[in-house]
C-alpha cells in the first residue's frame, strides 16, 4: 500500500474518531460533574475536596457553565482536527487549508492548557460558596497534563508554520509541468 | 517572461497534434497548452527530454530567450 493510501485510510479513521470525541467530550464532562458528590463520598481521593455533600443545584449549574469555557476551546480545536484528517482522507496532504487547520488545533490546544487550571478552580470555587465562611475554597493547580499539552500545543503550532511553508512548494511544484 | 516556448512551431514541422504529443509524453493535453503558452512557471527535464525524444528535436529548438529590450523593439 502506497503512503498515500495509508493517508487516506489513517484520515478517515481518525475524522471519525475526532466526531466520537466531539460527542463524547460534553457528555463526558457533565456526567462526571454530576457524579463529584457521590465521588466525594465513595471515593477515597475525591474525599479531601471542601465541597458540600449536596451542592446546590444552582451553584452545580454555575460550575459546569464554567466548566464549558475551556471545552468549548478544546471542541473548536477537535472540529479543526477533523477537517484536517477529512482533507487527509481526500488525498489533500500539502494544501494550505490542512495548514492552517493544523495551526488552529494547536493554538486550540495552548488555550485549553491556559484555561482549564483556572476553570477548574473558579468551579470548585463555586461549589463551595453555599458552605459557611471559613470553609470556602479556592484551589489552582497546574498539572503534567497542562504542561504536556501547552508543550504539545507550541510544538504543533511551529510545525503548522512548516506545513504552509510546504504547501507552498507544493503549490510551486504543481505549476511545474 | 524573455523565455518563449516555441514548442508551436515544431508541432507544425512536425506535423503533430497536441493531443497526439501530448499522450506520447504523458501529461494531460491541459498542462501541454499551458507550456505552448508559456503559462507554466517551469519545465521538467523529464518532461523536456521525452518531448525531445517523441519530436526528435533539441531542447533549444523548443525555447528561445527573447531579451526585454529586444522584445519591446519587435513590438514597436
Amino acid at each position: 500500500m502506497s503512503d498515500l493510501a495509508a493517508i487516506r485510510r489513517m484520515g478517515r479513521a481518525m475524522a471519525l474518531a475526532c466526531l466520537a470525541a466531539m460527542i463524547a467530550l460534553p457528555l463526558l464532562l457533565t456526567g462526571a460533574w454530576l457524579a463529584l458528590p457521590e465521588l466525594k463520598r465513595t471515593w477515597p481521593p475525591f474525599a479531601i475536596l471542601p465541597i458540600p455533600a449536596e451542592p446546590e443545584p444552582g451553584l452545580m449549574v454555575a460550575g459546569w457553565l464554567v466548566l464549558l469555557l475551556p471545552l468549548v476551546v478544546l471542541l473548536w480545536g477537535v472540529h479543526r482536527l477533523r477537517r484536517l484528517f477529512l482533507h487527509y482522507a481526500q488525498g489533500e496532504v500539502f494544501s494550505v487549508d490542512a495548514a492552517l487547520c493544523l495551526s488552529g488545533f494547536a493554538r486550540a490546544v495552548l488555550v485549553w492548557a491556559l484555561l482549564q487550571p483556572l476553570a477548574n478552580g473558579a468551579a470548585g470555587a463555586i461549589l463551595t460558596l453555599g458552605n459557611p465562611p471559613g470553609q470556602r475554597a479556592l484551589a489552582l493547580s497546574l498539572g503534567t497534563g497542562e504542561l504536556g499539552a501547552l508543550a504539545i500545543g507550541l510544538v504543533l503550532l511551529v510545525i503548522g508554520r512548516v506545513m504552509r511553508e510546504a504547501s507552498r512548494l507544493a503549490d510551486e511544484n504543481a505549476s511545474f509541468v | 517572461m524573455p523565455i518563449v516556448v516555441t514548442l508551436d512551431v515544431m508541432l507544425a514541422r512536425r506535423k503533430m497534434r497536441s493531443k497526439d504529443l501530448a499522450e506520447a509524453v504523458g501529461i494531460t493535453e491541459a498542462n501541454l497548452s499551458l507550456l505552448k503558452q508559456g503559462k507554466v512557471k517551469g519545465l521538467r527535464f523529464a518532461t523536456l527530454e521525452r518531448i525531445c525524444a517523441v519530436l526528435d528535436c533539441q531542447p533549444g529548438d523548443l525555447l528561445a530567450y527573447h531579451p526585454p529590450a529586444a522584445r519591446e523593439a519587435a513590438d514597436d
